[in-house]
C-alpha cells in the first residue's frame, strides 16, 4: 500500500509540482517536502516505498538526511546528485544510498530506475510460496524475509546490498560480471564512469566482514566482476 | 610606502656605495704599485750635496784618527749617528778603519767599488740609501767613507717591491669577493622572483615571492610586493572565471531539470504525432545535461576541490575497457578503436578521472578519424627526464590539427576553425577534462600531427614504484 507513495526531498518547489504532476501519469503519488528537516521526519514515517533525496537542501544536508535515514531505516533511497560530481554520487552510494541520478536527469529515466529500485523490494510481497534459505559457509540469506545472518546473527543489509548478496551467492564460486551485477540489481546497463556496483560491492564486504579463513568473502576478478568465495566447508548445496 | 629607515634602502645607492669602495681599493692598489715599482732614482744635486756632506765628516774623521786615536773617530762617528741618524764607516784600501758599527758584506763591497772607480756610487734600497764616497785631497788617498741614511718611514718599508705580487693577489682576491657579493646581492633576489614568476606562468597560481623580498625596501622589494599583487590578481580573475563557469552550470541546472520532466510531461499528455519534435526535444535536452556534466567535473577538477584518489590502477586493463566500450558506440558508424600494443603497467590515481582522460581522447579521435579506419591505442613504458612512466599514444586517422592550434585543443570549447564535426557530438570540454586529470595525476599531454596524417595525443603518466 506504501510502495506507491515516493517521497520528494528537494529545495526546487516547481520542479517537485511538475514531478508529481508526471509521476501521478505513471501511477505513483508523490509527496514533496523541500528542507532537510521536515524530509527527514517524513522519510522515518514509514508512509513511503521509496525516498527521492537531493543532495543539496537547506537547513540539512542531502548526505545528513540520508546518515540519519540509514540509522534507522533501509528504506530505499534514490540519491540526485549534480551531474559531473562523482564525489558525491560516491559518497552518496557509500552512505548507503540504493542508486543515483545525476540532475538534470531524464524524466523517463527516473521512472526506470524507481520501477527497478520497487521491483526489487516489492518482490518479497509477490513471492508468496517461499523458498528455502540459501545458505553458503556461515552466512543464510532468507529471500522471503530479505534477511541475511552470519552465523545466526542478522545483519542490517540495504536494498541494494541485499540483491547484490543475493545474487553472487546465487552463484556462489562463480564470476559474476559487473554488467549482470548492474543489470540483475540496479536494473540499468552499466555505463562507462558508473562505479555504483563497486561501491555497493565494498558496503557489503565491509558489512560482511572477513570469511572465517579470514580471506575476502567477495574477490574482485579484475576487468570482469565479481565473485563470493566458496569457503572448502562440507556446508553447501543442503536443501 | 615604508620609506622611513635612514639607513641606505635604494638599490642604485647600494650599488653605487659598492662600485665606489671597489673602485677606491682598485685605486689605492694602483697608487701602491705606481709607489713601489717606481726606479730607485736620486737627483744629481742631492747626490753631490750629500757626497759634500760626507766627504767633509770623511776629512774629519780621518783627521781626528790621525791626531786622537781611532776611538776619536768612532766618537764624532756616533755623534752624527745620534744627531741625524746617519751611519758612517771609514775604510782604508778596503779594511774598515773605524767603529763603531760592523760593516756588512754589501757595504763593503760598495766601499770598494766607490775606491775602483774614483767616484760617489750609491745604492737606493726600498729600506736605506747608501752612499760611498772616496776621500780626496792630501794623504787621504785610498780612503772612502760610506754613509747609510735613515730608512725610510714605516708606510714605504710597508710596501715593500719585493711583497708585491702577493699584494696583488690580496688585492685581487678582495676586490674579487666584494664583486661576487655585491653580484648576488642584485641576482639573488632576482632569480627568487623569476623561480616565482616561472611557476606562476606553469599555472601554479599560489606562486609568490617570499619574505626574503617582500620585507627589503629597496626597487627589488618593490618589485616582489608588485609581482604578488599581479599574482593576486590573476589568480582572482581565475578564480573568477572559474566560479562563473561554476556558477553558470549550477544554474542552468534547475531550469533544465525543470523542463526535462515538462518534456516528460509533454510525452505523456500528446499524441503520437508529436512524438518526433518530443525526440528532437529530448535529444537536445540530453546534450545540454551531458555539457553541464562535463563543466561541472571539469570545474571541480579545476577548483582542487577534490583529492585524487591513489588506487593502483592497471593501465592495459584500462585501455582494452575504452577500445572495447567505444568501438562500440563507433561500430554503426564504422569506425572502431584498438589497442595495437599494450603491457601491464600500474599507476596510482584514480580511476574514473584516468578514465575519463583517456576515453575522452579516444572518442575525439573517433569522431574526426575516417570511416573503415581504426583509432590506435598504444601503451608502452617509457621515460621521460629519467623518470619512467606509461606512455598511451592514441592516434587517429582524420584531418588532424593545423600545427599552430595544437596547444589549443585542450582548452575549454576551443575547436578548430573549419571545425565540420560540431555536429557528430561532444561538448567541446572532453578534452580540456583529459588534460585536467592527466595534470591532476602528475602526468603530462600533448599533441602532434602524425607524419602520415591524422592526430597523436600522448599521455604520459609517471609510473607507480615497483611496477612491472
Amino acid at each position: 500500500m506504501t510502495a506507491r507513495r515516493i517521497l520528494i526531498v528537494d529545495d526546487d518547489v516547481e520542479l517537485c509540482e511538475l514531478l508529481a504532476d508526471y509521476l501521478s501519469q505513471e501511477g505513483f503519488e508523490l509527496e514533496a517536502v523541500n528542507d532537510g528537516t521536515l524530509g527527514l521526519q517524513r522519510a522515518l514515517s514509514h508512509e513511503h516505498g521509496l525516498i527521492l533525496l537531493d543532495v543539496m537542501l537547506p537547513s540539512l544536508s542531502g548526505f545528513e538526511v540520508l546518515r540519519r535515514i540509514r540509522a534507522h531505516s533501509s528504506i530505499p533511497v534514490l540519491m540526485l546528485t549534480a551531474r559531473g560530481d562523482d564525489v558525491d554520487r560516491i559518497v552518496g552510494l557509500e552512505m548507503g544510498a540504493d542508486d543515483y541520478l545525476a540532475k538534470p536527469f531524464n524524466a523517463r529515466e527516473m521512472v526506470a530506475r524507481i520501477r527497478a529500485i520497487l521491483r526489487r523490494t516489492e518482490r518479497r510481497g509477490r513471492d508468496e510460496r517461499g523458498s528455502a534459505p540459501l545458505t553458503v559457509g556461515d552466512l543464510v540469506l532468507d529471500a522471503d524475509a530479505r534477511q541475511v545472518e552470519r552465523s545466526g546473527e542478522p545483519i542490517p543489509l540495504t536494498s541494494v546490498e541485499f540483491s547484490l548478496l543475493e545474487a553472487l551467492l546465487n552463484a556462489a564460486g562463480q564470476i559474476v560480471s559487473r554488467e549482470d551485477l548492474c543489470r540483475e540489481v540496479l536494473g540499468r546497463d552499466l555505463s562507462p564512469y558508473d562505479r555504483s556496483v563497486d561501491v555497493h560491492v565494498s558496503n557489503l564486504r565491509r558489512k560482511l566482514g572477513r570469511a572465517e579463513d579470514d580471506t575476502e568473502r567477495i574477490r574482485t576478478i579484475r576487468g570482469v566482476g565479481y565473485q563470493y568465495a566458496r569457503t572448502a566447508g562440507p556446508v553447501e548445496d543442503d536443501a | 610606502m615604508r620609506r622611513t629607515r635612514s639607513k641606505p634602502r635604494s638599490l642604485f645607492l647600494r650599488i653605487f656605495l659598492f662600485f665606489w669602495l671597489a673602485m677606491t681599493l682598485i685605486g689605492a692598489a694602483f697608487a701602491v704599485i705606481y709607489v713601489s715599482t717606481t726606479p730607485p732614482w736620486v737627483h744629481k744635486r742631492k747626490l753631490a750635496f750629500i757626497s759634500q756632506a760626507l766627504h767633509a765628516h770623511g776629512v774629519e774623521a780621518v783627521r781626528r784618527r790621525r791626531s786622537n786615536g781611532p776611538r776619536a773617530a768612532d766618537s764624532w762617528n756616533s755623534d752624527l749617528h745620534k744627531r741625524l741618524g746617519v751611519r758612517v764607516h771609514l775604510f782604508f784600501r778596503g779594511a774598515s778603519r773605524t767603529g763603531p758599527w760592523k760593516p756588512s758584506a754589501e757595504i763593503r763591497s760598495l766601499a770598494a767599488r766607490a775606491l775602483r772607480e774614483g767616484r760617489t756610487v750609491h745604492r737606493v734600497l726600498s729600506t736605506q740609501e747608501r752612499y760611498a764616497v772616496p776621500l780626496r785631497g792630501e794623504g787621504l788617498d785610498g780612503w772612502v767613507i760610506v754613509g747609510e741614511l735613515p730608512q725610510r718611514p714605516r708606510l714605504m718599508r710597508y710596501l715593500q717591491p719585493e711583497t708585491l705580487p702577493l699584494r696583488i693577489l690580496v688585492i685581487f682576491l678582495v676586490s674579487g669577493l666584494i664583486c661576487y657579493l655585491l653580484a648576488r646581492y642584485i641576482s639573488k633576489p632576482i632569480r627568487h622572483l623569476q623561480r616565482a614568476t616561472q611557476k606562476l606562468a606553469k599555472g601554479n597560481l599560489d606562486a609568490r615571492v617570499g619574505d626574503a623580498i617582500r620585507r627589503r625596501r629597496d626597487e627589488t622589494g618593490d618589485l616582489g610586493r608588485d609581482f604578488n599583487g599581479m599574482a593576486d590578481r590573476i589568480q582572482a580573475l581565475l578564480k573568477a572565471q572559474d566560479r562563473l563557469l561554476r556558477d553558470i552550470s549550477h544554474e542552468l541546472r534547475s531550469p533544465l531539470a525543470r523542463l526535462n520532466v515538462a518534456l516528460g510531461l509533454a510525452r505523456q499528455k500528446t499524441g503520437p504525432e508529436a512524438v518526433s519534435t518530443l525526440d528532437r526535444i529530448e535529444k537536445e535536452a540530453d546534450r545540454l545535461n551531458e555539457l553541464i556534466g562535463h563543466l561541472t567535473t571539469l570545474t571541480r577538477m579545476e577548483s582542487g576541490a577534490d583529492p585524487v584518489a591513489r588506487e593502483p590502477i592497471d593501465l592495459s586493463t584500462l585501455v582494452e575497457d575504452i577500445c572495447r566500450d567505444t568501438s562500440f558506440e563507433g561500430r554503426p558508424r564504422d569506425r572502431t578503436a584498438v589497442v595495437t600494443a599494450s603491457e601491464p603497467l600500474t599507476v596510482h590515481g584514480s580511476r574514473e578521472l584516468l578514465l575519463r582522460a583517456v576515453e575522452n581522447v579516444v572518442r575525439n579521435g573517433l569522431q574526426y578519424t575516417a570511416a573503415s579506419t581504426e583509432v590506435e591505442v598504444r601503451l608502452e613504458r617509457a621515460e621521460t627526464s629519467g623518470q619512467p612512466v606509461a606512455r598511451i599514444t592514441i592516434r587517429d586517422h582524420g584531418p588532424g590539427v593545423p600545427d599552430d592550434a595544437l596547444g589549443d585543443i585542450f582548452r575549454p570549447f576551443f575547436r578548430v576553425a573549419d571545425d565540420r564535426g560540431r555536429q557528430s557530438g561532444g561538448s567541446g570540454i572532453g578534452l580540456a577534462i583529459s588534460r585536467r586529470a592527466v595534470l591532476l595525476h602528475g602526468g603530462e599531454l600533448s599533441a602532434q600531427n602524425a607524419a602520415s596524417g591524422g592526430l597523436r595525443v600522448v599521455i604520459e603518466l609517471p609510473l607507480a614504484e615497483g611496477s612491472a
